[in-house]
């Protein structure tokens, strides 16, 4: 199977989730290189153009797994 | 000593927040193996209960009163998960075994008959994980009537997989199993 992944400066992410909050959309990404590294991003729209950018505080962190814990704690395909 | 999951969370929350993070999308995609992918969901899964404020409290409710000490819920719950992967393996291969599709490569998950399940004719109890693990709860639940249960309440409650209040609880289910998998499998168990 295939998998979607993302390049952040020149290094390679599999994309895990994605996570949809109000207007948001949030990815979780773990390193293809050393899968103890994860980061979550913010996918922002800007002139046409797509970025990902780093969360704002702990608090978008928190809200993001509060979120993300929701939906794997259910658990259903 | 700071464990090594609390370490994978630091840094996760280090390499997530910050303004000046900011890259354009460029996507890509990689062939990957399914049990890599299910390895890939643990971590990511573990990390997000560990770190969880929700999930926090839901482990503090479920066990903290039962006195097991939380460190050893994580540990249990991270070295069981991705032990959990043999299990998965042997569920996928009793439906290869028995013709039961569970995977499309369109349409993705399939939604089987309980009939579909009942095929499987070396179905048992200790398969149940591995359907919850592979299919999810919804799914996993026609595995559970196939095995003459009336559905997941009737399981935990009958194994007594029951909170400190008394009501089955898939939580205290799923640290049970895990627990189970850290002695089987660090005893060696698996390793033949």
């Amino acid at each position: 199977m295939k998998i979607d992944t993302v390049i952040l400066d020149d290094k390679e992410y599999y994309i895990i989730e994605k996570i949809k909050i109000d207007d948001n959309q949030y990815f979780v990404l773990i390193s293809v290189d050393d899968n103890e590294y994860i980061y979550i991003r913010k996918l922002l729209i800007e002139n046409d153009e797509e970025y990902l950018i780093g969360l704002e505080d702990e608090k978008e962190f928190d809200l993001v797994m509060n979120v993300y814990y929701n939906m794997v704690s259910t658990n259903d395909k | 000593m700071e464990n090594k999951m609390e370490k994978i969370i630091e840094r996760t929350k280090n390499n997530s927040i910050g303004k000046d993070k900011k890259n354009k999308l460029i996507k890509n995609s990689r062939k990957i193996v399914g049990a890599t992918l299910a390895t890939l969901m643990m971590i990511s899964t573990s990390v997000c209960l560990c770190s969880c404020k929700d999930a926090k409290n839901k482990i503090e409710a479920n066990y903290y009163l039962n006195n097991v000490i939380l460190d050893d819920y994580y540990t249990v719950y991270q070295q069981g998960s991705l032990y959990s992967n043999f299990i998965i393996s042997d569920v996928k291969q009793k439906l290869k075994d028995y013709n039961v599709k569970y995977y499309d490569d369109e349409k993705g998950y399939i939604k089987n008959e309980i009939s579909d399940y009942k095929k499987i004719e070396t179905l048992c109890d200790d398969d149940i994980f591995g359907f919850y693990k592979l299919l999810g709860k919804k799914e996993s639940e026609k595995v559970i009537e196939a095995l003459g249960y009336k559905n997941w309440n009737d399981y935990l409650a009958k194994n007594n997989f029951v909170d400190q209040n008394g009501k089955p609880s898939i939580t205290v289910w799923e640290y049970s199993v895990y627990k189970d998998l850290v002695e089987k499998y660090d005893e060696g168990e698996k390793i033949k």
